[in-house]
């Protein structure tokens, strides 16, 4: 008896929770849905948010040296209709606001209810103009973002929009820990418009986070004032110099040309903005041959004693590639000093083109190196597999393959970092206003890709590059540098090779035998000559000589006098 | 899907909702995980809760039933100790023991709970009968009556409803509840003098709350604005001005359904409603299924209590039932009261399991 009455109560407790959620379920759509403008005006309406300035973070090069920060500006406007004498007032402001009396009696009297006088003044002069106490004058406060040594380092820094969000360049990239956040203070009025006292609540400010990088400012205008000449000299159209310290990666300087004033980015073509060494993707030409020779080396494909012989040209399937000259008889060594394209090809017949296909994608080529600067590319290393006959021809004299400047820098700098690949680090660190660290980017080395042993053995012959070879015009007296030249073929429209268009290369490490710095010159299209060797190496020389000075190595020959 | 299963899910998933409305209102959030935190605490607290939750899905329902009466008399004197010694919190409401951090009126609702079905099960051949109605009544008026005292109106309402659902379910004839309920309405007026003034402005401020938006209307006010504001995908998760900028009262506690609207709007709201619908209904399922009548008793009892707790709580939210401090249950930030449901429902889980046991030898 009790169990049927049961259920049916139970239903009616069914019942009754339906209707409940039914009456919930109404009231939640009425007031979210049909409603939902009414209560969003009262959130924005009821109370008021006056917006606190948060400070943007520093960049601050790797000696302290500070390469942006926040200043704080005042921007003075007007309401004219409330000001009673524009005469005098011009005469008060003018000095202040270093513009013409005249001019600005002018705007005072103009029949609007607001003008804007001045912008970017110095914060200083609030107190000033709060002295004054003239009806109808008012000023906001700003934050204005100010790269003390521009132009220097633009296209890494890159700069920030009207917005005050970073929009290229680190400010870009790390815009999330650099952008402070901003306070408010919040307080409702009453019906009559009065904000209520007791309702004032206030969320201060907090600036953002600094960002402390690998460049080294003295170096970064080194670099930057020898790729302008360079480039004043060749007339090439574009140009990249990196500058790293192989063990750990890091970057000291990067000149990227075209180049553009961070400060005043408004003025310059959005093309100048981009870093070429992460963006612009080129042909490598001879510089690979060591990452070649080494993966022989590693791989036992060719053993030390080794000799070749170049008669001036190797078939490759039905193609006859031809070297720059008949070498004859070489050793391994010599196919590097000479750039000798025959030699590297038939080293390379012997390693294969799956083994050659794995070093090179381990020396990093065809994937992103991971540096912290927007617009990076990934360039081009195909599968053996998409492989043409002709293409162990191609890929170890550095062509059908594609790499970025900094790919390029970077699988090199493994040979002079006793085989061990680093990734590329532009950031060190992350701290709050505080100085506490808040994120650390410890020297990241990625993997292992030659034995110590092959990566000295071809350092030293890059040496022999540099005391013989093709890059004996880098040479820098009392020093032992490593390098190695290259030119590579642009390919035009159509995919063919365009006549007399070639990018000049060289990279180089020092001082030996245990290097602290590789630098990598790039030029797009020099005019005239275009020997990686005769165009790029002097530029690496001077860059090289002035870093050596400038850190004061002491050199191999000098002997230190004793008294 | 086994029913008890689809309870434990629909639970768990109704605890991640809240400690996750927890954290959005959390003062100390930018400092991460703290034990200190009304967050790191509500995780805490839904470890130990879920360890309460097993006890009573894995311990025969018997042992607890039949001493129920314990656990009962624990619970007035408990209430009574909070009356002698108790300590007070921000609105000067008496409702604490041991230094704030128990509350004896959420433990007894579970007590009560226990002590109903136990009684009126035994007393299963009076059911229906006057005589039995009043000495109920009397049974549920202690400790409803010291919780009143505290003041809590909300739990000591609560405690009425089950009464009432208690002879609801329990048989009693639609004539003599048709009488109870005359009773009680004539009682609602004279009771209007025995209200504190707070209680008082509060029911007011439930009919225009616009008349005093920044007094008695305020929570109100606000929870009505930050609902109203999410709109139907919210203003986004950890951001919405009226939570977020303190303006909503209570944002982790009673008016956290207003928190979780705000931020995501209409849909957020449904699902949570949805979260609680289906929970009813596995739980009135399961007190049609079962076969025992203290069972019965109990699965629809705690379905009714939390049918109600729901209702009146998000209907304050949400501006259609007056201001009381009743929590949304498993979401409100608080350990007494996430414990009582997680327990009931370990108890309702140990009651579906058993029902379909027994349909199993049955059929087979």
């Amino acid at each position: 008896m009790l169990s049927q009455k049961f259920v049916a109560r139970a239903v009616f407790l069914g019942f009754l929770f339906l209707a409940t959620l039914g009456i919930i379920g109404f009231r939640l759509f009425s007031l979210q849905v049909l409603n939902h403008g009414f209560y969003r005006n009262e959130v924005a309406g009821r109370f008021t948010l006056d917006e606190l300035l948060a400070l943007r973070g520093d960049i601050v090069d790797r000696n302290g040296e500070i390469l942006a920060r926040d200043v704080e500006t005042l921007t003075v406007c007007a309401c004219p209709r409330l000001i009673r004498d524009p005469d005098l007032v011009a005469v008060q402001l003018a000095p202040l606001l270093s513009v013409d009396a005249e001019e600005l009696r002018k705007r005072l009297t103009l029949d609007a209810s607001f003008v804007v006088l001045q912008t970017r003044l110095p914060a200083v002069l609030g107190d000033a103009l709060r002295k004054m106490r003239i009806d109808g004058i008012y000023w906001v406060r700003e934050a204005q973002r100010f790269y003390p040594k521009a132009p220097l380092g633009s296209s890494i820094l890159g700069f920030v929009g009207k917005d005050r969000k970073g929009l290229e360049g680190l400010e870009y990239m790390f815009n999330d820990f650099l952008e402070g956040r901003s306070g408010y203070i919040t307080f409702e009025r009453d019906a009559l418009g009065q904000e209520i006292p007791t309702t004032v609540v206030i969320h201060p400010p907090e600036k953002g986070k600094n960002l402390h990088i690998t460049i080294d400012t003295t170096i970064q205008f080194f670099t930057e004032e020898a790729l302008n000449r360079a480039i004043e000299r060749t007339k090439a159209k574009r140009g990249v110099i990196i500058v790293n310290d192989p063990k750990t990666g890091d970057i000291l300087a990067i000149a990227s040309y075209p180049s553009f004033n961070n400060q005043f980015f408004e003025d310059f073509p959005p093309e100048s903005w981009r870093n070429h060494a992460v963006h612009m993707v080129m042909e490598p030409g001879s510089t690979v041959k060591p990452l070649v020779l080494a993966a022989a080396l590693e791989e036992k494909a060719v053993s030390l004693g080794d000799t070749l012989y170049c008669p001036g040209g190797i078939r490759v399937h039905n193609h006859w590639v031809r070297c720059i000259k008949t070498h004859g008889q070489e050793s391994l060594e010599d196919v590097l000093i000479n750039s000798c394209n025959t030699g590297i090809i038939s080293i390379a017949q012997k390693l294969g083109k799956e083994r050659l296909y794995k070093y090179l994608k381990d020396f990093g080529f065809g994937e992103k190196t991971g540096l912290s600067l927007p617009g990076e590319e990934k360039g081009l290393l195909r599968r053996p597999e998409r492989w043409s006959l002709l293409s162990i021809g191609a890929v170890p004299i550095g062509q059908e393959i594609m790499v970025t400047p900094m790919q390029l820098l970077s699988a090199l700098s493994s040979i002079a970092n006793k085989g061990v690949l680093m990734q590329p680090r532009l950031v060190k660190e992350i701290t709050d206003g505080y100085g506490n660290v808040v994120h650390e980017f410890p020297p990241h080395p990625v993997r292992r890709v030659v034995s110590e042993k092959t990566a000295n053995l071809v350092l030293s012959m890059m040496e022999k590059v540099v005391e013989k070879g093709t890059g004996k015009k880098a040479q820098v007296r009392g020093y032992r540098i490593a390098g190695k030249t290259g030119t590579g073929q642009k390919a035009g429209p159509g995919g063919k090779y365009a006549p007399g268009a070639y990018y000049s290369s060289f990279v180089g490490f020092f001082p030996l035998p245990e290097p602290r710095f590789g630098v990598l010159v790039v030029l797009d299209e020099p005019e005239g000559e275009y020997y990686g060797g005769d165009i790029a190496a002097p530029v690496f020389q001077e860059v090289a000589e002035n870093i050596l000075r400038y850190r004061g190595v002491i050199s191999e020959g000098s002997e230190v006098e004793t008294f | 899907m086994r029913r008890d299963c689809l309870l434990c899910l629909v639970v768990v998933l109704l605890c991640i909702v809240g400690v996750a409305a927890v954290y959005s209102v959390d003062p100390l959030r930018e400092e991460g995980l703290v034990a200190q935190s009304p967050f790191g605490r509500q995780l805490l607290w839904n470890f130990v809760g879920w360890g309460v939750f097993a006890l009573f899905r894995f311990v025969d329902f018997q042992w607890f039933l039949k001493r129920s009466w314990i656990w009962y008399l624990i619970s007035v004197l408990a209430l009574g100790g909070v009356l002698l010694f108790g300590e007070s919190d921000e609105t000067g409401a008496k409702r604490w023991l041991f230094s704030r951090s128990v509350q004896p009126s959420e433990l007894s609702k579970f007590a009560l709970l226990l002590f109903l079905s136990w009684y009126l099960s035994v007393n299963r051949d009076t059911l229906g009968l006057w005589n039995l109605l009043i000495k109920s009544a009397f049974l549920v008026a202690v400790p409803a009556f010291l919780i009143f005292l505290e003041p809590d109106l909300g739990t000591a309402l609560v405690f009425g409803v089950l009464w009432f659902g208690a002879l609801l379910v329990g048989g009693w004839r639609a004539k003599q509840l048709g009488i109870l309920s005359g009773i009680l309405l004539g009682l609602l007026f004279p009771s209007w003098f025995f209200l504190r003034d707070y209680q008082r402005k509060r029911i007011l401020a439930f009919f225009d709350p616009w008349q005093d938006p920044l007094g008695s209307g305020y929570n109100v006010v606000q929870s009505q604005i930050a609902i109203g504001a999410g709109g139907v995908f919210g203003q986004g998760w950890l951001s919405g001005k009226q939570a977020q900028l303190r303006f909503l009262p209570a944002r982790h506690t009673d008016f956290i359904f207003a928190s979780w609207c705000e931020q995501l709007g209409f849909i957020g709201g449904v699902i949570l409603i949805l979260l609680f619908g289906i929970l009813f209904w596995i739980i009135l399922d399961t007190a049609i299924r079962t076969r025992e009548l203290e069972k019965k008793f109990f699965a629809s009892l705690f379905g009714l209590m939390l049918l109600f707790q729901v209702s009146v709580n998000i209907g304050m939210n949400l501006g259609i039932a007056p201001v009381t401090g009743i929590p949304l249950p498993f979401v409100s930030y608080g350990g007494s009261s996430l414990f009582v449901y997680l327990a009931c429902a370990g108890v309702v889980a140990r009651i579906a399991w058993e029902a379909e046991e027994g349909e199993k030898q049955r059929w087979t």
